[in-house]
């Protein structure tokens, strides 16, 4: 508590939120008050308590980024599985309150260590970037085991609200304030001196810090940094799960496991107020934030505006934050975990066998497609159109991530805002289809830049924060129909292209979106090929030797959204064409996480990659959907996503299609022997055994004599 | 010709030098300054939307018959096209 005084007395931040809280109150009370009509205290106590819950949420997300020196998306995935088990004791097996927490926060204790053990040492070498991305596979997979843990205790169908010994409730107008919401404030307070004691005091809390900050400067001074980071780990499972079970009660079971955008975006929207530093400006911030969302529904009749309060927020604190990045976080912020897929070398490219064989698969995979697509039926062909669709998604994601290393997790916003660019025109102006698609593009490109400013101040991290924000907003507010009645294309008349081809039929939509598709691959490799696709790449991998080759990296970053945002809004166009409108839960947040994830499975350093992998789980949806139903299928699909995207990351970082890319390099090394062409990029990664004629045996296998020998054979 | 330092430049250059030809300037056939191409492909999209519009179906009014008071409308429809009858004076125009 003193602490918390001496930072009241001292850190101006805090003082500017304490002022504005105590500046509403008095304003509320005063006759006269110039806030929007009159606020009666339950809303505000009500703000107080939600935000709360979101500083609680907040300081577990800083916990873990002041440590480990990443967001961690399945923060709330780690409270919740655990949680799922206090649920499913108490509610469906009838067990003491207490223990049912007691056996929940131990289970979340347990789950942070494994979860650091299993997962997060693995990739002690990786980019923090790909660690990012990382949890976001573990917070499905966690997911997945949170659906399992129900369906066994027989809650996993259980939402909303849940009746607890602390159910009791008063009234102040015009909320009941119950007893969980009084053990919620409880709890934030002890959380907060807690950790702070254990960062600021303990001798273990200061070895944290100090490795977060130098891990390598740390383990040379004798410090068990790995063991450290177990606890750590530990600490935040518990403290998930404690937020998770004291929120649970009155906020309700949300029906998306795994990494639910809507759940976690105020504790992001906290903790970026925060800094990603400050445990006491989270609590204040969250309080403040709270306040404001409860203000605003009170107020405001439209829905889901707090939403957009979100990404306001966000957007202005990274805007406006003027200090400069410590040195810990100056590290690799940006996405290398692409992978390098080298083309065919230019040695052989023209060789016959090499031409053919990349011929006839190309023949071989168009004609399977002709093939299947005559075969299908039409709703199987409307699915196509859609997985096409998706595709292009992914080959947005490629130009944004795999060549500019910023990450994107609400990609399907931007394409959002391409269908209702589209959609209205269509709709309401009966324009052109193409005029349509082009407006769709250029509203792609405005709005990828507007969301991209603040990361192009702080690179990687925060552009994932920004997007997940406004995929979460436009999906809630902009796309709600009750908000904006007349600009949701809720169903569109399909035009005729050409005055000949009706899109009305799924054949040729299907065409339609193929075509639109290869335009935009072409394009996409063309300016791959050109300076513009070089200096990208030059950008991401040293963005201070490309300056120093007076290469302007703001505007070639700016390029990149524009481009990406371009293919983005075409993908928007093409989805209200295929699916005759849009509106809420079309462009879902969790859209987008389920796309970034596809694509990096697939491969984010090639078109073809991350297609392919879009592709895949597409197919796999479309399975799951014929044979599996319910809680079953959902559980598979996040295992293969979440799993699929750990094990992805881990021994395959530039994706499937780099296991691809290996099977060509095989075949060509084949050709490249009976050839007799020397080819040194085919041979110089590959590990060559020294024969023992070449002198020691004992000597250890160098790297050069592996690259010698592979080059005199 | 005689240069301000005396000497006569070489009346004629052989045309099969090939160092001579490497060095001619290629001739600028750049259509307004390079923009060519896209202002091609804008008066060609511009003459796609002019002979060809892709446009919803259901804006397509054909004119009243003559001896009838009503008139047609051809409506799109994801099922079957839907063939719906309106009096004449309140024909769908368009915006």
């Amino acid at each position: 508590m003193s602490e918390l005084l001496e930072w009241l007395r001292t850190d101006r931040t805090t003082q500017g939120i304490a002022a504005a809280i105590a500046a509403y109150v008095l304003l509320y009370w005063a006759p006269g008050s110039p806030l929007p009509g009159r606020i009666p205290f339950g809303v505000v106590i009500q703000g107080v308590i939600y935000g709360t819950s979101y500083a609680l949420l907040a300081m577990g997300l800083i916990l873990i980024y002041r440590t480990t020196r990443i967001v961690n998306f399945a923060y709330g995935a780690m409270g919740a599985m655990p949680g799922a088990i206090t649920v499913g004791l108490f509610v469906a097996k009838g067990v003491n309150y207490g223990v049912a927490i007691f056996a929940g926060v131990i289970a979340g204790v347990a789950t942070g260590a494994a979860v650091e053990l299993l997962v997060v040492r693995r990739f002690a070498n990786s980019s923090r970037l790909v660690l990012t991305v990382a949890t976001i596979g573990l917070a499905q997979v966690l997911g997945a085991i949170g659906l399992a843990i129900g369906v066994a205790l027989g809650t996993d169908t259980l939402l909303g609200n849940i009746d607890t010994p602390l159910s009791g409730s008063f009234f102040v107008r015009p909320y009941p304030v119950r007893g969980d919401h009084l053990l919620l404030l409880g709890v934030a307070p002890v959380i907060l001196a807690a950790l702070g004691w254990f960062l600021l005091r303990t001798d273990a809390g200061r070895a944290v810090r100090a490795a977060a900050e130098n891990e390598d400067r740390a383990r040379l001074l004798g410090i068990p940094v790995r063991r450290l980071q177990t606890l750590v780990w530990a600490l935040a499972g518990g403290l998930a799960t404690v937020t998770y079970i004291v929120k649970v009660p009155f906020a309700g079971i949300t029906p998306d496991p795994g990494l639910s955008a809507s759940t976690i975006l105020p504790g992001l929207a906290v903790a970026v107020l925060a800094r990603f530093q400050s445990l006491p400006r989270a609590l204040w911030a969250g309080m403040g934030l709270g306040i404001a969302e409860w203000t605003i529904r009170w107020n405001v009749t439209a829905e889901s505006v707090f939403d957009v309060t979100f990404l306001v927020v966000i957007l202005a604190a990274l805007l406006l934050r003027h200090d400069r990045i410590t040195r810990a976080e100056t590290g690799e912020t940006t996405w290398d975990g692409a992978g390098i897929l080298k083309p065919v070398p230019a040695a052989l490219r023209s060789l016959p066998e090499v031409r053919w064989a990349g011929i006839g698969l190309a023949a071989v995979g168009s004609l399977a497609l002709f093939a299947i697509t005559l075969r299908a039926a039409p709703s199987t062909v409307v699915s196509m159109s859609f997985a096409l669709v998706w595709a292009l998604v992914a080959v947005s994601l490629v130009v944004l991530t795999g060549w500019g290393g910023n990450i994107s997790l609400g990609q399907f916003g931007i394409v959002g805002v391409g269908a209702m660019t589209a959609g209205e025109l269509m709709l309401h102006w009966n324009v052109d289809v193409f005029v349509a698609i082009l407006t769709a593009v250029a509203a792609g490109a405005v709005v990828a830049v507007l969301i991209g400013l603040p990361a192009l101040r702080i690179r990687g991290l925060y552009l994932a924060v920004t997007t997940l924000a406004f995929a979460v907003a436009l999906d809630s507010y902009f796309l709600n129909p009750v908000n904006f009645p007349n600009l949701v294309p809720d169903r569109i008349i399909r035009p005729v292209v050409w005055k000949r081809f009706d899109l009305d039929s799924q054949w040729i939509t299907f065409v339609f979106c193929l075509g639109a598709l290869l335009v935009a691959i072409l394009v996409v490799r063309a300016v791959r090929r050109t300076r513009a696709g070089r200096v990208v790449i030059g950008t991401r991998d040293n963005e201070r030797a490309a300056a120093s080759f007076a290469i302007p990296t703001t505007r070639v970053k700016l390029q990149t959204f524009v481009l990406s945002g371009c293919l983005a809004g075409l993908a928007g166009a093409l989805y209200v064409i295929v699916l005759g409108g849009a509106g809420q839960g079309t462009f879902h947040p969790d859209m987008s996480i389920a796309v970034f994830s596809f694509a990096v499975i697939g491969g984010l350093g090639s078109i073809a990659g991350s297609m392919s992998g879009v592709l895949l789980f597409r197919l796999i949806d479309f399975v799951l959907a014929k044979h599996a139903a319910g809680s079953a299928a959902t559980i598979l699909r996040l295992s293969l996503t979440g799993g699929g995207l750990l094990l992805v990351l881990y021994f395959l970082p530039g994706g499937l299609w780099q296991f691809v890319h290996r099977q060509r390099d095989r075949y060509l090394r084949v050709v490249a022997r009976r050839r007799g062409v020397h080819v040194p990029s085919l041979v110089a990664d590959r590990r060559v055994e020294v024969s023992a004629t070449d002198g020691d045996e004992d000597r250890p296998e160098d790297e050069t004599s592996v690259i010698g020998s592979a080059l005199s054979r | 010709m005689t240069s301000p330092n005396g000497k006569t430049a070489p009346a004629t250059v052989v045309p099969n030098d090939a160092i001579v030809l490497l060095r001619e300037r290629p001739r600028n056939v750049l259509l307004f300054r390079g923009f060519g191409t896209l202002v091609a492909g804008v008066i060609l999209f511009l003459l796609m939307l002019w002979l060809a519009p892709s446009v919803a179906p259901e804006h397509i009014v054909l004119e009243p018959a003559a001896t009838a008071t009503t008139s047609t409308t051809v409506m799109a429809s994801t099922t079957a096209p839907t063939v719906s009858t309106v009096p004449s004076t309140t024909a769908v125009t368009g915006p």
